[in-house]
């Protein structure tokens, strides 16, 4: 059975910032596409998307607004702002230290 | 800065509370649009499209609630939520928290304010700087007794002493001040100059005395106490330097002592030097001395000083001061009295068992409900609530109770120590006690209770949630094995609370009845339609035994010819208010053998307006004036103490006169025995030999004296129509502190009333508290039963079967703390032995009719459960299974 991976313990607030970097979007919008472009391995159900959102827009790094779809629906867009554009390089340059010291890890096992 | 940000960030989302949630709710119904949206552009119909969107949700209203948890303010929320839930729940179960609520403010408010008197009467240490070096010098009688100094050998002692920095004399009287509208009496301190430096205290405005100014011929000069000052001029600051009169002769005011001072709380109320003259009496007693110690000095040192310049004296006048020494005393040590001491000590221990007892009764109270609430834990984590949080909802509940309770108490306490204190008469506790509510004592009494409430409500709660959710529900709150070692230990505390109860009351009963023995006491005369005053003279400074007699003639026959007065008298001393002297005297046939007695001057009006009982002569009359041999008239226990049966009448006693003043001793004098009296309960009531003289004033005349008189009719009135009396006959007469005979004798025994009142009042406390325990339990575990006793009912059990059943289960840890108690009470009441009057500590009729009232009161406490229990109606209680 094709099981979603589990997403790494604050990986998902490290892919929204990177998906709002972008551009705006709703939450569906947000799930949409971390599926996609992580080709299915993640897959965000509303039940950890609705709390991350909220928790970044608390933390005043992503701010809603609501707009309108094109078959004119109302949904919540979100954006990234300008402290939340700084987070992003500071996650990214976590992650990629993370991912270095993995792959040393991975790579003496060998 | 972050932090203000993020506050107002907080308080604007909850002004927002609505808006917010709505936007929430807008955007996860958005959501689930989209995505019901795009299953039916893939062709799923509306109904399978939402199916297949509200699977993915894994439940709206959870995403919801993991949202409202990330945010900031979570914590706020959840536990406002939990209050309000605790709130909602406690109003659900109006008796449960009556009776919750009231055991805490109950217990709390005794302790508090029982605690604050203990806190300011035993344990917080005087106003003055470095009280342990005060000390209390006494002359040392020589059969051992401290004994009050005579003005010769103060003087010695000032002059000759190395030990003291300072050392003062003190001795009390009244000067009539009639600066303005009626005269009034004044209580003054009479005071050697250094005296304010032994208690280390200095004037608020102006000085104290100066080291000279207690010399003879000094300018006449007058310290106020905070409280004189606010009362005669207002507090206004240009008093000093004025000059008031007292006695008709001007005094400067010279300072203002400290408001809120030991010295605001003595009767003093203003201070005047003690002048004494060079050849004053050192065989008439009547000062008081305090010093302070120099640095270093122990007063191990003092006392070795003392004595030996004591020891001096004795050598220079063996005639007066054979075997006489000195005696130094810690002054603090003797601040409190020991009946004062034992009361409160007894009253503090009663208030911590009232404490105990309300927090078992707590205990009892919250494992019941943890225990009947164990279903609806065990549904609330079925539906998915967390352990932790269950937890917290419970414990939030303990708390609101706490601090309701709490709350509650203080405000009881508050009032109850407005209470006590409005019972004291003035001058009850030392003017160094300083009462008032302690904050310390607040928290630490809110602390036990909510440390209790905590204990014995979480406990429960914990194993509650602990256990098997499917298991609980399907129990349903029904008795199972691990209920039963609850309810031993619930049995277990009623048992303790019964006993403490127990003791409680009967330490409260002793008491009372010892109270009682004392009021139905014969004093020996009526206090029935007499009125007593001090009776301050102007002439006091220098009386002249002449002028002195025809004064008080003229003003008794004026009092006398007051519309209502039947009788009225003058005497060296008011009933219940000691001798006035006690002196010292020789029986006319053996000069040897120094005898004492109690020795009143009286005029002969005071054995009928007191109707004193006449056992043998005749009382003293008008014969006896001052040329007439002098004669006394002495009272049974003074016959029974001397005489041994021989025939009083006739005999002769040889004392010396006492000087108008009363700062000296005149003449060896032959009094002869012409009278014999009942006994006068003169020193209280519980004196019970009363060894005393009566003189007469014609005879004697003195100073300091009180008028008593008997007057048909209210004596209020009659208080005032004297008053008007005396002041017809010289305006400037002061009669001080007028009161009827009845309230001097509620006075004198309030030492007794207040802890009888009080100990009483927490034993009976004590009972309900024990009583509702008993209750609560016993509803519990019938309630519990239902089933069983329903299957009983229906099996042909009597109603009344049922009932005895119920209240035998209940009487037993009753009965169990009753012999606890007996026990208790038998090891515990020795302790007061010395507050009973005539009354033993294991006083049979006390123990019996305190275990019959409390055996009464727990059986009807056990018979509303009881009674509930065997009306169970048994076809309701079997289909309900």
């Amino acid at each position: 059975m094709n099981k979603p991976a589990d997403l790494l313990q604050g990986t998902l607030d490290l892919l929204i910032l990177r998906r709002l970097e972008l551009q705006p979007l709703h939450g569906v919008g947000v799930a949409d596409r971390i599926e996609q472009v992580t080709g299915g391995v993640f897959v965000v159900g509303p039940g950890s998307l609705f709390p991350a959102l909220h928790r970044l827009a608390e933390k005043g790094w992503i701010a809603g607004e609501w707009g309108l779809l094109e078959n004119g629906r109302r949904a919540k867009f979100y954006a990234l702002t300008a402290s939340g554009r700084a987070q992003l390089v500071k996650e990214k340059r976590n992650w990629q230290k993370v991912q270095t010291a993995v792959n040393q890890v991975l790579a003496e096992e060998v | 800065m972050e932090w203000g940000k993020r506050a107002i960030h907080v308080f604007r989302r909850f002004r927002d509370r609505p808006k917010v949630e709505q936007d929430l709710d807008d955007e996860v119904q958005s959501y689930f649009e989209i995505l019901t949206e795009r299953g039916m552009a893939r062709g799923l119909s509306r109904e399978q499209a939402q199916r297949s969107a509200r699977l993915q949700f894994e439940g709206a209203e959870q995403v919801k609630q993991r949202v409202r948890e990330a945010r900031v303010e979570a914590p706020i929320d959840t536990t406002l939520q939990d209050i309000r839930y605790a709130w909602r729940s406690l109003r659900k179960s109006p008796g449960f928290t009556f009776f919750a609520v009231a055991t805490i403010a109950l217990g709390l408010g005794a302790n508090a304010a029982i605690f604050s008197m203990v806190d300011g009467v035993l344990l917080k240490s005087a106003g003055y700087p470095e009280p342990e070096r005060i000390v209390r010098v006494w002359e040392k009688h020589p059969q051992g007794s401290r004994n009050v100094i005579s003005p010769a050998n103060y003087l010695d002692w000032s002059r000759q002493s190395k030990s003291f920095e300072a050392i003062a004399a003190n001795t009390a009287g009244s000067l009539s001040y009639t600066g303005s509208g009626e005269p009034r009496s004044l209580t003054v301190g009479f005071v050697s100059a250094p005296y304010f430096r032994v208690f280390g205290v200095q004037a608020a405005l102006g000085r104290t005395f100066a080291d000279d100014e207690d010399r003879p011929g000094a300018q006449k000069v007058v310290v106020l106490t905070h409280r004189l000052w606010m009362n005669l001029f207002a507090g206004d600051r240009g008093a000093v330097g004025r000059t008031m009169l007292l006695n008709g002769e001007p005094y400067t005011v010279i300072g203002v002592l400290p408001g809120a001072s030991d010295f605001d709380r003595r009767w003093n109320d203003l201070w005047v030097p003690l002048v004494i003259p060079p050849n004053s009496a050192r065989d008439y007693h009547y000062l008081i001395a305090f010093a302070r110690l120099k640095r270093g000095v122990s007063v191990e040192q003092a006392q070795a000083e003392m004595s030996a310049i004591a020891g001096h004296i004795a050598e220079l006048y063996p005639a007066i001061k054979k075997g006489w020494s000195a005696k130094v005393d810690h002054y603090m040590d003797g601040v409190v009295g020991r009946q004062t001491h034992l009361s409160l000590l007894v009253l503090m221990w009663a208030v911590v068992a009232v404490l105990l007892i309300g927090c078992a009764n707590l205990a009892n109270l919250l494992m019941a409900r943890a225990t009947l609430r164990e279903r609806e834990i065990a549904l609330r984590m079925a539906l998915g609530a967390r352990r932790g949080r269950v937890i917290r909802m419970l414990l939030t509940e303990s708390l609101l109770l706490s601090v309701c309770g709490g709350a509650a108490g203080i405000a009881l306490g508050f009032g109850l120590l407005k209470w006590i204190q409005s019972l004291l008469p003035p001058f009850y506790f030392p003017p160094e006690a300083n009462i008032s509510m302690d904050g310390r004592v607040l928290l630490f009494l809110a602390g036990v209770t909510v440390l209790t409430s905590i204990a014995f409500g979480l406990a429960p709660a914990i194993q509650a949630s602990r256990r098997d959710t499917a298991q609980s529900l399907k129990e349903g709150g029904r008795s199972n094995s691990a209920g039963r070692r609850k309810l031993v230990a619930r049995h277990v505390f009623v048992a303790a609370q019964v006993a403490v109860a127990f003791i409680l009351l009967v330490g409260g009963g002793l008491l009372i009845r010892s109270f009682q023995r004392l009021m139905a006491l014969n004093l020996g005369f009526q206090t029935e339609g007499v009125v007593a005053a001090g009776l301050p003279l102007e002439m006091e400074k220098n009386p002249d035994a002449a002028k002195l007699a025809l004064y008080i003639n003229q003003l008794l026959d004026e009092v006398r010819s007051t519309p209502g007065v039947q009788d009225a008298a003058i005497a060296s001393a008011l009933p219940l208010q000691g001798w006035g002297d006690g002196m010292p005297f020789y029986m006319a046939d053996n000069r040897e053998k120094r005898l004492g007695s109690g020795f009143k001057i009286v005029t002969p009006g005071y054995f009928t307006a007191l109707r004193l009982r006449l056992k043998a002569g005749r009382f003293l009359d008008q014969r006896d004036s001052a040329s007439s041999p002098a004669v006394v008239v002495v009272n049974e226990s003074f016959v029974k103490e001397y005489l041994h049966g021989e025939n009083p009448l006739g005999k002769r006693i040889l004392v010396e006169k006492i000087a108008p003043s009363r700062h000296g001793l005149l003449a060896m004098t032959a009094w002869e025995i012409v009278g014999v009296v009942a006994d006068e309960k003169a020193d209280g009531l519980d004196q019970l030999e009363d060894v005393g003289a009566y003189a007469s004033f014609a005879q004697d005349p003195v100073i300091g004296l009180g008028l008593v008189a008997r007057g048909a009719g209210d004596p209020g009135a009659l208080i005032k129509s004297i008053q008007r009396g005396v002041w017809r006959f010289n305006k400037n007469q002061v009669l001080d502190h007028p009161m009827t005979m009845d309230q001097v004798k509620a006075e004198s025994v309030t030492f007794r009333r207040l802890p009888a009142v009080l100990l009483g009042g927490f034993a009976f406390l004590a009972m309900l508290l024990a009583c509702t325990g008993i209750y609560g339990v016993l509803s519990f575990v019938t309630a519990g039963r239902k089933q069983e006793l329903g299957i009983r009912a229906a099996l042909g059990a009597s109603r009344g079967a049922l009932v005895r059943m119920v209240l035998g289960g209940g009487s037993i840890p009753v009965l169990v703390g009753i012999v606890l108690g007996f026990g208790g009470a038998a090891w515990l009441t020795r302790f007061i032995r010395s507050m009973l009057f005539a009354t033993d500590p294991l006083d049979a009729t006390n123990l019996l009719a305190v275990a019959a009232l409390l055996l009464a009161v727990a059986l009807a406490a056990c018979l509303v459960p009881a009674w509930r229990a065997a009306r169970v109606d048994p076809m309701s209680v079997l289909r309900q299974e």
